[in-house]
């Protein structure tokens, strides 16, 4: 008896730990492949360079971290308040059975590949910015509302949680003072669920950081810095999965470092949802 | 708290029941009331008047109705589904249950104080402002004063004067009942429900919300639901004894504690009740 429960303790120690040691892995190695490049030009050329042209050894990525900056910050415009939004009226208002088959459907959005969001976004979205705003249509803001309806899911699901944890006394505290719903969901529910909320948003930041195929199909993907929303841009995702297939030497270095930056930021922002998380807490 | 024997205490008590009976003063009065929930019958035919600036003591066993009674009078039981209410609860001689009636308006003048102390998680000053705010109120010096004048109401100004604006669940569980109070102060009601109030609270805290509840009812009328005997001998005027969804007695507090006149309110009081 005893022994047999040492070895289900030890294979599911292994099992756990092989999981950390492919992540392990993978930093290990975007690291060794890329620091050398950063290392020879300089954290800050690399950076803050501007200019990105591989065949003459120039490898700025400024203009893809402002390119994920405004359209992450895009998709945040779009897709919280929306996302905000259904979350109440799912938690808050909706009779129970409307709120599980809204839940449900919106689960189903996550699940659609992002390769699809694409498709669409590039068939219908591109042509309607190139006609009615200018411009050629990809763009930062095709990217954003793209990415805006991609992340939906995520800001729904952890702030519809968010809600039904908020203790059922602050709403009955809040109703016997005489509060309709809406005031109860603003003076109470909402400043109880902030936390929460910020949560969501940073891991949905994190999410539209990281798309690739969706990005790659509306934005158009030109190196320059974007002046303006409707001109097109290019993502740290969207550089590496453009160019890795021909890259050699300096220049798949150059991705590699490309890929360290890319984690560090979204290591940050794992960080910080939890610090925000725990901050709830007490 | 109180001065002079009990026997002088009664004598006043006694006295001053009287008084209010014969000038018929009579701040809620619930007329047959019955509650189905669901299947069941929890509330049945209850008849009872409350009077005004006197603090009525809801008693009786566990599940025998009086929270439901007490949510009652603010129509708290409208939030859960399949309530069923027939009957009239008539506040100041006018049918809350009526359809015309605004429930926010009614909630205001009857305000509400429930068992565990429910201080929002927003600051101190917020949790009291909340109430004029809901009805409407929004002008920063008035706000000020409300919240100013219920927390001096309720004794917890000095303590809190200074950190107005830090969370109030960083308040003791006392002291934020205290603040739920004054929130309910704060909305100027005419009567104050009481939800056990203290069951939550240690000694110190809940002698506090005793003679707390004795400053208030010189302008409030105040209903108590209570689990404590001692707290309702003590605290109340006027005590209503409910058992299986009926009021089996009903009377002035002195009455019913020395001389019982049916034997299950014996049998309660004296602790022989299972």
């Amino acid at each position: 008896m005893h022994r047999s429960e040492t070895l289900v303790q030890w294979s599911l120690a292994v099992v756990a730990l092989s999981a950390i040691a492919v992540l392990a892995l993978i930093i290990i190695f975007i690291f060794k492949e890329g620091s050398p490049i950063i290392a020879r030009l300089g954290i800050a050329q690399f950076i803050t360079g501007t200019k990105w042209s591989p065949t003459r050894g120039m490898f700025g990525i400024l203009p893809m971290i402002l390119g994920s900056v405004w359209v992450t910050l895009g998709a945040l415009i779009i897709g919280v308040p929306i996302g905000l939004a259904t979350a109440i009226f799912l938690a808050e208002m909706a009779p129970s059975r409307t709120s599980q088959i809204l839940k449900s459907a919106i689960q189903l959005l996550a699940g659609i590949p992002s390769v699809v969001f694409g498709f669409i976004g590039l068939i219908i979205l591109v042509p309607l910015i190139r006609k009615w705003l200018g411009g050629p249509g990809f763009s930062v803001l095709a990217a954003g509302i793209v990415l805006g309806i991609m992340i939906l899911p995520t800001i729904v699901s952890v702030c519809y949680d968010v809600f039904k944890a908020v203790p059922q006394a602050y709403r009955e505290g809040m109703l016997a003072l005489g509060a309709t719903r809406w005031q109860t969901i603003r003076m109470v529910v909402l400043p109880a669920a902030r936390p929460g909320i910020i949560a969501a948003v940073i891991l949905g930041m994190g999410r539209a950081v990281g798309e690739t195929m969706a990005v790659i199909m509306v934005a158009g993907n030109a190196t320059k810095i974007p002046i303006s929303p409707l001109a097109p841009v290019r993502t740290l995702t969207s550089n590496i999965a453009l160019e890795m297939g021909y890259a050699v030497g300096e220049h798949r270095e150059a991705l590699f470092a490309t890929g360290i930056v890319l984690f560090v930021i979204i290591a940050l922002l794992n960080t910080l949802a939890r610090l925000v998380a725990r901050v709830e807490k007490v | 708290m109180f001065q002079g024997s009990s026997d002088d205490r009664n004598e006043v008590q006694r006295w001053y029941v009287s008084i209010m009976e014969q000038k018929n003063d009579c701040k809620i009065r619930i007329d047959n009331l019955n509650l189905h929930f669901a299947t069941n019958h929890v509330l049945k035919g209850i008849n009872l008047n409350i009077t005004r600036n006197l603090i009525t003591a809801l008693i009786g066993p566990s599940g025998c109705g009086k929270s439901t009674l007490l949510k009652c009078l603010n129509r708290m039981n409208d939030i859960l589904s399949d309530v069923r209410i027939e009957g009239q609860v008539l506040l100041e001689n006018q049918d809350i249950y009526a359809d015309t009636v605004d429930v926010s308006h009614l909630r205001k003048r009857v305000g509400m104080v429930f068992q565990r102390p429910v201080a929002f998680p927003i600051s101190i000053y917020e949790n009291v402002a909340s109430a004029p705010r809901v009805h409407g109120v929004s002008h920063k010096g008035t706000l000020n004063t409300i919240v100013q004048a219920s927390l001096e109401r309720v004794g917890l100004w000095d303590e809190v004067a200074d950190k107005l604006h830090k969370s109030a669940l960083s308040l003791s569980l006392g002291q934020q009942q205290q603040l739920c109070i004054a929130r309910v102060i704060a909305s100027e009601p005419e009567v104050i429900l009481l939800d056990e109030p203290c069951s939550a609270l240690d000694p110190m805290s809940t002698m506090k919300i005793e003679e707390l509840m004795r400053q208030l009812a010189k302008n409030y009328t105040v209903v108590i639901v209570t689990h404590s005997m001692q707290q309702a001998a003590r605290a109340s005027d006027y005590t209503v004894f409910m058992l299986g969804g009926e009021i089996i007695e009903s009377g002035p507090t002195a009455e019913i504690f020395t001389s019982p006149r049916d034997t299950r309110t014996e049998d309660y009081i004296t602790g022989r009740f299972r």
